[in-house]
């Protein structure tokens, strides 16, 4: 197969370096693919766009993302620096309550209010991403189960719970 | 059994360290290349080892050395502008055969230039950055689990042949993550430096009178032994500037010990599609990847394209090369830097064979459709 590239932006703080990571355990360890993982973040820990990108392939990956064919955007600002070498089938997931003015060319885009979630049904903003990995798992078509022992392989326990909640949140947002 | 791990360069760099047997690292912290400090520092202590925070780079290969003289296998990480302070003490280490491995994570330059953006404008420092004539062992791996593999040479090539190695590769190897099989450790060959069995008192610590690397004491031991940074005899002291022959036979050995065994162990290079190739394309690290990917994609398109890629960068397989391109038309030189490869690469062809360089130094990422617009153009040249 050609190589499958996606991206995961937001602000620095929304845990886009995690999802990454959990992206890549899927791919790398789960479903016996290649991957390279790149991360890019400005010198803030918090506030500043930040990406991971994951690249998976057959085959030893060419290390960098040529057109991403998914990208997730959790900030007005990632939607406008990351969107520029999008192609006319690239998968768009966007957290509908941040990144509020959109393009309106895109041929697939998902508006999720991914934020707005993970606080009514978690209490927790934080868990945002996780809830975007539901549904990133869901648009995908991933597996579901292995994803869940992604999660219970990577997180620490004491925050499992409630993460593995805000997962199944997305995952079934999109079944509603 | 071995498992599937996903890590970054630098991780892979450390945790092979550890497994060649490093128990000792000395060392500054420096983006592109702290994170291999950061993981020796927690690491060695772990595995009965030391990790030394230095106050500078010039300490840091000081202390490696030293540790090494102590009977230690030794490493040190930094980037450009720590591998200029190196230097002096690298040619040192040259001279006085001290095995150690020096870790060279290439950022743009030249001086501070820009910290956390990728080049590959030190090939030519690591062959030359020292003053005098000694032998450079430099190899430059191009994936993760390459630094992995490579990290372990290194350290069994420095302690076979009782030298610096420099392990040699740049900011986006350093930071990408990727998935590597990792072996257990009795699946892995490792090699210690030979030791003397001789008598305590017919020690000496150099051997001059052939190629064969002269067993090596650690300062502790009892055997008598001295190291100077002068052009020094067998015993380690001092050769008096009347004594030509003296002074020539300690350059010899330094260059004999590696061209004797080159093809053994230490020359390693990787060829795809070279063997009908008329446009050959040379690269090493993360840009022999886009190398890679384009000649695939100029085969597509029926250009009869090649890669050669040095993995032992230094000293450079130029006999392998020279057959391997003659029945090229063209060569192209890709590489993250004003010309360096190119330089080496010239020696090789003759006049008949055109050179394309493709070079980039503006921080990104040579391209693959950029290498494959250069095979084009090479791939129009009629000899």
């Amino acid at each position: 197969m050609a190589s499958f590239q996606l991206r995961f932006s937001g602000t620095g703080g929304q845990g886009m370096m995690l999802i990454g990571d959990l992206m890549a355990h899927y791919y790398g360890l789960k479903k016996d693919k290649q991957i390279v993982l790149l991360k890019s973040y400005g010198p803030e820990a918090r506030g500043g766009a930040c990406r991971s990108e994951l690249i998976v392939d057959d085959h030893q990956c060419y290390p960098a993302i040529t057109s991403p064919d998914f990208l997730l955007c959790m900030s007005k600002q990632s939607y406008d620096l990351y969107t520029k070498d999008i192609n006319e089938s690239t998968i768009i997931l966007i957290d509908e309550e941040l990144v509020s003015e959109v393009d309106d060319k895109h041929n697939s885009i998902y508006k999720i209010p991914l934020t707005n979630i993970a606080k009514e049904k978690t209490g927790k903003t934080i868990c945002a991403n996780i809830v975007a990995l539901g549904a990133i798992t869901k648009i995908l078509n991933l597996d579901h189960d292995v994803m869940l022992e992604v999660l219970k392989e990577k997180l620490p326990s004491k925050i499992l719970d409630i993460n593995l909640f805000a997962f199944e949140e997305g995952f079934k947002y999109l079944e509603n | 059994m071995g498992s599937y791990q996903i890590m970054t360069g630098n991780e892979a760099c450390a945790r092979a360290a550890i497994a060649a047997g490093m128990s000792f690292f000395a060392g500054y912290p420096i983006t592109p290349a702290t994170e291999i400090a950061e993981l020796c520092s927690e690491l060695l202590p772990q595995n009965n080892g030391v990790y030394m925070q230095m106050e500078d780079e010039i300490a840091s290969i000081g202390a490696i050395i030293g540790a090494s003289a102590a009977g230690k296998k030794v490493m040190t990480a930094t980037s450009g502008p720590g591998f200029s302070l190196m230097q002096e003490n690298l040619g040192w280490a040259h001279i006085n055969e001290i095995p150690c491995v020096i870790v060279d994570v290439m950022r743009k330059g030249p001086s501070g230039g820009s910290a956390t953006l990728p080049a590959q404008a030190d090939i030519m420092q690591t062959k030359w950055g020292s003053h005098g004539d000694y032998r450079s062992l430099v190899v430059v791996p191009n994936s993760v689990e390459e630094i992995y593999t490579e990290t372990i040479r290194a350290f069994n090539l420095a302690e076979k042949y009782r030298q610096p190695v420099i392990l040699l590769y740049d900011a986006v190897l350093a930071h990408m993550s990727e998935k590597i099989y990792v072996r257990d450790l009795d699946e892995i060959e490792i090699i210690n430096r030979s030791k003397p069995s001789c008598d305590k008192k017919d020690y000496n610590p150099f051997n001059y009178e052939s190629s064969k690397v002269a067993p090596l004491a650690s300062f502790g031991e009892g055997y008598k032994i001295h190291f100077s940074g002068l052009t020094h005899d067998e015993t380690g002291f001092p050769v008096s500037n009347q004594n030509t022959t003296g002074l020539e036979v300690l350059i010899h050995h330094l260059f004999d010990k590696i061209d004797d065994n080159y093809d053994k162990d230490i020359k390693k290079y990787e060829t795809f599609m070279v063997d009908d190739a008329d446009v050959l394309v040379v690269s090493i690290g993360i840009t022999s990847r886009s190398a890679k990917a384009a000649v695939a994609a100029a085969r597509k398109q029926g250009i009869k394209a090649g890669l050669f890629r040095p993995i032992t960068m230094w000293p450079f397989p130029h006999d392998d090369f020279s057959r391997i391109n003659l029945k090229s038309k063209a060569i192209v030189t890709a590489e993250m830097n004003n010309g360096q490869l190119n330089q080496v690469v010239i020696e090789d062809i003759d006049r008949n064979q055109k050179l394309v360089m493709k070079n980039l130094y503006d921080g990104n990422q040579i391209r693959d459709i950029d290498i494959l617009n250069s095979i084009i153009e090479a791939n129009k040249y009629e000899q």
